[in-house]
């Protein structure tokens, strides 16, 4: 049964260059070798117009297991990652990657995208994952709001 | 309130083993079972099994039926018990709702296996609602989901979790519509289940909450053997993991039994002999409740015995926050650390100071408010000292008893040699047991006396004046019990007259009465409590376990009655007369056990709740 996680993202990887929505970036890694590993993807997620986030992008790593698609991948952002969501680890938290919670095996890689997208705008201020930017969130929107800003001018387009 | 139906479905609720025994309710006497309940209602009194034999039977009477009852507040449960009993509720809501075996579990599941709370609330809810919030496709989505399924069948399926076209004969849909192919589910079941999500065992369709369905499950899973042991274990440990009234016995090694209890404040003994208390899973302590146990194991274990003195007689530096005890002096005292206080405050003062005042300091206002401070921790210590010494006190003669039963059969011997009519010992084996309930029984009434009386934990729910009336009250009926215990005790202890027929006679009349006085000396104390104590409680719940004595009748039964009138309601009028009442007049079964004969399931402890799932979109953390 191994075979089904690889052969499963070489699909994911075939549909995704097929329907990319617009902005997104998202490929496995290169080894140094010159090897792609299908099992880490790097990804880069904007912001969504019309919103605090946009001009980001935001650059995510998602490793897949053996087991996947029957486990989530693990979606990480930079460290220290601004959001109320995200572990200071930069660990996203969100109920379709909690394989006891929303996981669902044939969630797809671009419905994850999508999602944390929506995450960034969205904050859901019932599981919290860091304290700044959760208090800051609940107390300060204002300044929250600032800082998201300067934070997305930190993630410029890849190049 | 009992659904209408058939006869076994109305008593499936409070007398369910009954009818699974296979045995029926009226036991000659002297059978089997009759002294299986003997040899249990022996383990009951602290090491007495041995004595199960010579319970004799010709004392059984109407009182002993009921105890029958009482005694059903819980059922133990082993492997086999357990699936009936599961069996039966999934059937009990499977024939009302016509719905699938998973929709009933996952029903049951939702409200931690209580059939009338299912039932109960689709009435009320409907049945849509209820559905939704367990995760559950409706009857109509049911009806669409099962057409979709099963158009288009002829062409291959694209399964979306690998992606890959297969032929339909290779795919399965579950019952909300979702194709995907067997090697794809197969995977998910297996990761599923074996990371313990069996109950929660989801279609693989995105934000699809629908339950796979078991029959579907076991399909899949015909070739893994032990993958589909795990899936049914875990499905019927659920019955225990997942309901409020039922746990495993908390017994170390784990004897595999499980417990199902009407009333969560009751003391349990497991047919392994471990006994417990349902409610805490510590040792059993009626009257004393769960919350005044738990606090005084705190006390006893932290030694605050200990601190009380130091709450008495030192003061914390304000520096280094050491205890410092006053030896004598002027009340400017100096701590080891160098930093001078006042040992009438406890504030931080220079070192200077007069005869009678230290220099820039003054608190002399507050100069009867600390002492009396001081006074009150004292005469708490003593107080606390006062009721820790008859606690153990009383857990050290149960001790000693236990020696006492030794000593008594040789005394029995002697007065077999006198009068050879006295076979029948089972009153001497009686009076020993009651004395040891007593005892137990003592020991933990000074904690409830210590909690109830203290003025802290029940501050608000007494004034002073009420509540010295309540302690002289429960100290009057806790001294009478004392009083015919010890007695009890020197009379079983004392020589016995082996030398005249007619004194021994009377000596054994006295051990009799003296046993029965006992018995209902703490009937009142109970009562004394339930009626007179708890009702004035209003801060919190006094759960007080019910007393189940050696004969026991009346107080403490109000629990055991009330679930023997609520049976006698449920039961649907004209075959009344027809069929003994059930747990009461003729079985002698005090509860069901059945052994063991299967190997005992690993105990899961996880509190892993059901996840409803509902839906909820957002991060979760």
């Amino acid at each position: 049964m191994s075979g089904v996680a690889r052969s499963r993202l070489a699909e994911e990887r075939k549909a995704w260059r097929k329907d990319k929505p617009f902005g997104f970036h998202a490929r496995p890694e290169t080894t140094e070798g010159g090897e792609t590993n299908l099992m880490r993807w790097k990804c880069f997620i904007p912001g969504k117009e019309g919103t605090i986030w946009e001009g980001g992008f935001y650059p995510l790593t998602m490793e897949f297991s053996e087991d996947y698609p029957a486990k989530p991948p693990k979606c990480k952002l930079p460290e220290r990652f601004f959001h109320p969501n995200i572990y200071p680890s930069g660990t996203v938290c969100l109920s379709i990657l909690n394989e006891d919670e929303g996981w669902r095996p044939s969630i797809t890689v671009k419905q994850i995208l999508m999602g944390i997208q929506d995450l960034l705008d969205n904050p859901n201020p019932m599981s919290p994952a860091q304290s700044d930017a959760f208090v800051m969130f609940q107390q300060r929107r204002e300044e929250y709001k600032k800082r998201v800003r300067q934070e997305a001018a930190k993630y410029p387009p890849p190049v | 309130m009992a659904p209408p139906g058939n006869d076994d479905d109305v008593w499936f609720e409070d007398y369910d083993t009954d009818m699974s025994d296979g045995s029926q309710p009226s036991q000659p006497e002297g059978s089997p079972f009759a002294s299986d309940s003997d040899d249990d209602e022996g383990g009951a009194g602290s090491g007495h099994s041995s004595s199960g034999e010579d319970d004799g039977f010709e004392e059984r009477s109407v009182s002993e039926a009921r105890s029958d009852v009482k005694r059903r507040l819980y059922t133990i449960l082993d492997r086999q018990s357990l699936r009936r009993v599961q069996d039966e509720a999934l059937s009990q809501v499977r024939s009302i709702l016509g719905c699938s075996t998973t929709t009933a579990r996952a029903l049951l599941i939702f409200f931690s296996w209580d059939a009338e709370a299912v039932l109960g609330t689709i009435a009320e809810r409907g049945q849509d609602e209820v559905y939704k919030r367990a995760g559950l496709l409706s009857q109509a989505d049911e009806n669409f989901a099962a057409a979709a399924g099963g158009s288009g069948s002829s062409d291959e399926v694209t399964c979306m979790v690998c992606m890959s076209d297969v032929a339909p004969a290779e795919a399965t849909t579950m019952e909300c519509g979702h194709t995907f192919c067997n090697d794809c589910w197969r995977e998910h079941m297996r990761i599923s289940i074996s990371e313990g999500m069996s109950r929660r065992l989801r279609c693989m369709a995105p934000s699809c909450g629908v339950v796979c369905d078991e029959d579907k499950v076991q399909q899949l899973l015909k070739g893994s053997k032990e993958l589909l042991a795990k899936y049914e274990q875990t499905l019927l440990e659920s019955y225990i993991d997942d309901n409020k009234r039922a746990k495993w016995c908390p017994s170390v090694p784990h004897c595999g039994h499980a417990v199902r209890c009407k009333e969560p404040h009751c003391e349990v003994d497991c047919t392994c002999g471990h006994q417990f208390c349902f409610a805490c899973c510590e040792v059993p302590h009626s009257p004393c409740t769960c919350d005044m146990l738990r606090d005084w194991e705190q006390r006893m274990k932290d030694g605050s015995e200990t601190s009380s003195w130091l709450n008495a007689n030192t003061k914390p530096c304000p520096k280094c926050s050491k205890p410092v005890e006053k030896n004598g002096g002027c009340n400017l005292v100096l701590c080891r650390c160098g930093q001078a206080f006042c040992w009438l405050c406890g504030q931080a003062t220079g070192r200077a100071h007069t005869w009678t005042a230290i220099e820039g300091h003054s608190c002399g206002a507050y100069k009867e408010e600390a002492e009396a401070r001081a006074n009150e921790a004292q005469r708490n210590l003593k107080r606390y000292l006062h009721y820790l010494t008859r606690y153990e006190a009383n857990l050290q003669a149960c001790k000693l008893e236990e020696k006492l039963r030794k000593e008594c059969e040789a005394k029995v011997d002697a007065a077999m040699e006198t009068d050879a009519s006295l076979s029948n010992f089972s009153w001497l084996t009686d009076a020993l047991q009651q004395l040891f309930l007593a005892r137990k029984c003592m020991a933990y009434s000074y904690i409830f006396a210590f909690y109830m009386f203290g003025q802290s934990m029940f501050k608000e729910d007494f004034t002073p004046e009420a509540n010295a009336i309540n302690q002289a009250l429960f100290e009057d009926k806790q001294g009478q019990l004392e009083a015919e215990v010890e007695r009890l005790s020197q009379l079983i202890e004392n020589p016995w007259p082996v030398g005249s027929a007619s004194e021994l006679m009377q000596h054994r009349m006295a051990i009799i009465n003296l046993a029965a006085n006992i018995d209902t000396r703490i009937q009142k104390m109970y009562e004394v409590i339930e009626c007179d104590i708890a009702p004035q409680v209003a801060s919190r719940a006094v759960n007080v376990a019910p007393y189940k004595g050696k004969h026991a009748q009346g107080s403490g039964g109000e629990a055991a009655a009330d679930i023997y009138r609520q049976a006698a309601a449920a039961d649907p009028g004209p075959s009344t007369s027809g069929r003994p009442p059930r747990g009461g007049g003729g079985t002698l079964h005090a509860h069901e056990i059945i052994d063991l004969t299967d190997s005992p399931p690993a105990p899961r402890r996880r509190s892993a709740a059901p996840s409803p799932g509902k839906g909820k979109r957002k991060a979760g953390a």
